[in-house]
């Protein structure tokens, strides 16, 4: 082939040019630690790349989120295990007011460390995990645990639907376990007629047959197991079998919360709920605390108060297990965060490999690239001069 | 006697010309668009020795200056221009356009979905916080600029294709003017016998930067006109040409399509190859095909991520809310996805719908029909089997307070297919719920703020759902960026080869047509040492003169 001058200049500037991309591509690589800067570099690699990102990315938000969710556990976990202290110490006043040697001076005192136990075992449901309520579902900026203010006062009860009943009253607040009761009259026609006092699944709690025909206008005391008593006044005219009312007893407390779940996701499939409600786990014990400090306070005998230690003895067991369900949430969440470490990790590494540069290898090529370029250039320089015309004088 | 002496003169011309055309040669030695040429010398014509039978050479001229090339190898040049010029083009537009779509980065529209999740998946967490809302609305923002960006600069790049279309469709008829004059200065000189060698490569070098714009033939008739065709239209015949021009497509913004006037009528004009094709590919055909891919990407995941968000409820207890919306004055879903109004307004963030009455929409969705029969302290438990095309589900109630479900109240079956159009009918407690897969989940019909379910079912539209095409919305974009990467990739390599192949072709053609120092500085001296004994012929022809003058004294 002839050979031009402009040929050879041409063909070494084409060499030089390519020298220096490459010189670049490899200086790129290394300035930016990574195999490709655009799609084209490698069009899989980067979507692969894309999709690592993506991954890391919801790991680390997951991780973020089992975190959360995790403090949320362990605040309720800390609540639960306060109100067992509570629980465990009104179990043992109780215990120790069995014992009827206690004269009611001694009660009375009792009763104040009672109603303190009380007033801490609804602020512990009433905890907060920043603005959020703990036990109230998903309620969580309503406070879940309210003291009824009619609770008191209120011996003498609403009724609902009265028919020629005038009232009915109770003899303290221990006497009916809260809830809806319906008061009716069974009219035999006799002698004998009964009053009868059932709640809200129709079972009778109470009834009181009488010596002689209801009057109108009279009080009834109808005794319950527990040797309460309950006052029904007859109404105006003469009592027959239509004759009824229904009456709310008011609980002390009152659940404010819903009985929905929070579920926090967990990982792309996966959820868990992570809350307990105080209706659930705080209200009975509420309520028992404060029937006990009643009694207390009125100076009820040993008997009464020993009912409540099976009481305390069961709510003590809810919360046992509610504890130890709140304990295998948060190790779960250990082990999902173990998870979540272990696949980050994964990610990273597979990531690495395939948009990392090997330093090795690429100081190595870029050392060789300079190398031909280098020469490329010394060989420009010296191929290029001479020609004829520096010989020919 | 004196014969000697014209055979001398006419070697001294001789030599003297083709030393000329050495230095010619040297002279344009860095020419790109030159021919070497040489001087052909041949024998005068030979006269007749009188009294006999003897021809006797009467000296040397210059019968004629060649262009030394070879017409195939620069064909060939010419064609694998036309080429190389349309993969210049491509792959000039799909690295602009791989710059625009900026993957992989922590700013592209990739890393846009991945926070706006991040912010979904905090709305799951804390619902009912305000700072975790805001960021929701902000992140839903940042991702519709990303959509809009990608979309913007498109166009404009669109529109700055469509104006350099028009810069050289003005080139290709400036060169076919000048085409034309030259054709009209070379047959005068042929006319006359005259070898216009200079012009000659002139126009050929005009007709070669032609071959780069667009795929053009071009024939040289028996007086020596360069005719040339385009698209097989005549686009310049002997001294005239026929004018291109540029008309505004009615379909498509940025579109102009490439008009040729032919004594008036307008033809259109489509070039196979060369930069003119390369660059309306890129407008016409890569640029639309990407936008509408993501167009569809946007429009798809703003369908499904309001149907899901208007099922939740916000912090009013409603449902009902949009988060995105196309804003209607463009029809491209790129450009138009916007965070709804009602979102970005004053106390929007209330607006987001992080609540469900379902624990588990992507389950069953309910749908309030009648509110005065709600009981919002009623729980309902609905259980989804599914074979081949049926879904069969049952229905549990219990009061919030109650510890579990009884028996079902309701049990049946849909077709998977019907499913999503015929809600299950619960009118009588007020609301009716549609089955969208297997499983378990709770309904629920209060709205408190605590409610993050829907936040959870929010953020699977983006890398869980199939929303589009049997996959995710991201999963649709990584193959779009894939579809850019390999073309890209692709026009990478043909850019490359073709180069070579034209860079080889023009070795070739120097190597033919080029001029060489060496060589011409070795003709200089055969040359220079012909007319030096030339020169020194003349001198002897004179001494003999002399000594025949000398005879005569």
């Amino acid at each position: 082939m002839r050979i031009t001058n402009s040929m050879m200049t041409n063909n070494m500037l084409e060499n030089l040019i390519n020298n220096r991309e490459n010189l670049d591509k490899l200086n790129q690589q290394l300035s930016s630690g990574t195999k490709f800067s655009k799609p084209s570099d490698n069009p899989i690699g980067v979507t692969t790349s894309m999709g690592f990102h993506t991954q890391m990315n919801n790991y680390e938000q997951y991780q973020r989120d089992v975190n959360n969710s995790k403090s949320w556990l362990e605040s309720t976990e800390s609540s639960l295990s306060d109100a067992n202290n509570v629980l465990q110490r009104t179990n043992e006043l109780a215990i120790y007011a069995s014992n009827d040697t206690l004269n009611p001076e001694d009660r009375k005192i009792m009763a104040e460390e009672v109603k303190e136990l009380r007033d801490e075992l609804i602020s512990i449901a009433n905890s907060k995990l920043g603005d959020e309520y703990l036990f109230s579902g998903q309620a969580t900026g309503t406070k879940p645990i309210e003291v009824n203010n009619n609770y008191h006062t209120n011996n003498d009860l609403t009724l609902v639907n009265s028919t020629n009943i005038s009232s009915v009253k109770r003899s303290s607040s221990t006497t009916l376990n809260p809830g809806s009761y319906t008061v009716s009259i069974e009219d035999s026609g006799g002698i004998t007629d009964t009053i009868k006092i059932s709640n809200e699944d129709g079972e009778v709690v109470a009834e009181k047959d009488t010596d002689s025909p209801l009057t109108a206008d009279t009080n009834y005391e109808i005794e319950l197991d527990n040797g309460e008593k309950i006052t029904v006044r007859t109404g105006t005219t003469i009592p027959t079998n239509t004759d009824q009312a229904e009456f709310e007893v008011p609980s002390f407390v009152n659940y404010n919360g819903d009985h929905n779940k929070i579920l926090r996701k967990i990982s792309d499939d996966d959820n868990m709920q992570v809350n307990i409600n105080a209706a659930e786990v705080f209200k009975d014990n509420i309520e028992t605390i404060n029937k006990m400090y009643e009694d207390l306070k009125n100076g009820e005998g040993g008997e009464k108060i020993s009912s409540y230690i099976s009481d305390f003895e069961e709510g003590m067991t809810t919360n046992t297990s509610a504890r130890a369900e709140v304990g295998a949430k948060i190790n779960r969440l250990d082990l999902v965060n173990n998870r979540i470490d272990d696949n980050l990790l994964n990610v990273k590494k597979l990531n690495s490999k395939n948009e990392d540069i090997d330093l090795a290898k690429l100081v190595t090529d870029l050392k060789m690239s300079e190398n031909v370029y280098r020469a490329s250039l010394s060989s420009a320089a010296r191929v290029i001069q001479p020609s004829l015309v520096d010989f020919v004088k | 006697m004196f014969d000697g002496i014209n055979i001398g003169l006419s070697a001294l011309q001789t030599q003297k010309k083709s030393i000329e055309t050495t230095g010619h040669n040297i002279a344009n030695a860095n020419n790109e668009d030159y021919s070497r040429q040489r001087a052909i010398q041949t024998a005068k014509e030979p006269n007749l020795l009188a009294g006999s039978n003897f021809m006797q050479g009467t000296g040397v001229k210059v019968a004629d200056i060649q262009r030394i090339r070879d017409e195939f190898i620069n064909q060939q040049v010419r064609e694998e221009s036309q080429e190389s010029g349309y993969w210049n083009q491509i792959q000039q537009g799909m690295e602009r356009i791989e710059y625009i779509f900026n993957e992989p980065s922590d700013s592209g529209l990739q890393s846009a979905f991945d926070k706006f999740w991040n912010s979904l998946q905090d709305l799951n967490t804390y619902p009912n916080d305000t700072a975790t809302r805001a960021a929701v609305k902000n992140q839903g923002m940042v991702l519709s600029k990303a959509f809009r960006t990608i979309n913007e600069q498109m166009m404009d790049y669109k529109r700055s294709l469509n104006n350099d279309f028009g810069k050289k469709v003005s080139e290709i008829n400036s060169i076919a003017d000048r085409i034309s004059r030259y054709n009209k200065q070379i047959t005068t000189a042929l006319a006359s016998n005259k070898t216009p060698n200079d012009l000659l490569d002139k126009r050929e070098a005009l007709f070669n930067d032609l071959n780069e714009l667009a795929t053009v033939k071009g024939k040289t008739d028996k007086v020596g006109n360069l005719n040339i065709t385009i698209d097989g239209k005549k686009l310049v015949s002997k001294f005239d040409t026929n004018k291109l021009k540029v008309e505004e497509s009615d379909d498509h913004p940025y579109a102009d399509k490439l008009i040729l006037d032919i004594n008036g009528n307008n033809i259109e004009v489509k070039p196979e190859t060369g930069e003119i094709r390369g660059l309306m590919e890129v407008r016409d055909s890569e640029i639309p095909t990407y936008l509408d891919n993501l167009d569809n990407i946007a429009e798809s995941f703003a369908k499904e991520f309001n149907e899901k968000h208007s099922n939740g409820f916000d912090l009013n207890g409603e449902t009902g809310n949009k988060f995105f919306e196309l804003n209607s004055n463009y029809s491209r879903a790129s450009r138009a996805i916007q965070v709804h109004a009602s979102i970005k307004a004053e106390g929007g963030i209330n607006k987001i719908a992080a609540g469900n009455y379902s624990e588990n929409p992507d389950i069953a969705e309910v749908n309030i029909v009648d509110t005065s029969n709600i009981n919002k302290d009623q729980y309902y438990k609905v259980e989804v089997s599914k074979d081949d095309d049926k879904y069969y589900y049952q229905v549990f109630e219990k009061n919030g307070g109650d510890s579990s479900f009884g028996s079902p109240i309701t049990t049946g079956d849909i077709n998977i297919e019907d499913a999503a159009d015929n809600p299950i009918d619960f009118s009588s407690r007020g609301f009716e719920f549609t089955i969208n897969g297997s499983g378990e989940t709770i309904i629920n019909l209060n709205t408190n703020q605590g409610n993050g379910n829907n936040a959870a079912s929010l953020s699977k539209t983006i890398n869980q759902d199939e929303v589009l095409n049997g996959t995710s919305v991201t999963n649709n974009y990584r193959a779009l960026i894939s579809t850019i990467g390999v073309n890209a990739q692709r026009a990478d390599q043909m850019k490359e080869s073709q180069g070579d192949l034209v860079r080889q072709l023009e070795n070739i053609k120097q190597s033919v047509s080029g001029v060489s120092l060496d060589e011409e500085m070795a003709n200089m001296i055969k040359y220079q040492q012909a007319y030096n004994a030339a020169a020194k012929l003349i001198t002897k022809n004179d001494e003999m003169l002399d000594s025949l003058m000398a005879m005569i004294r």
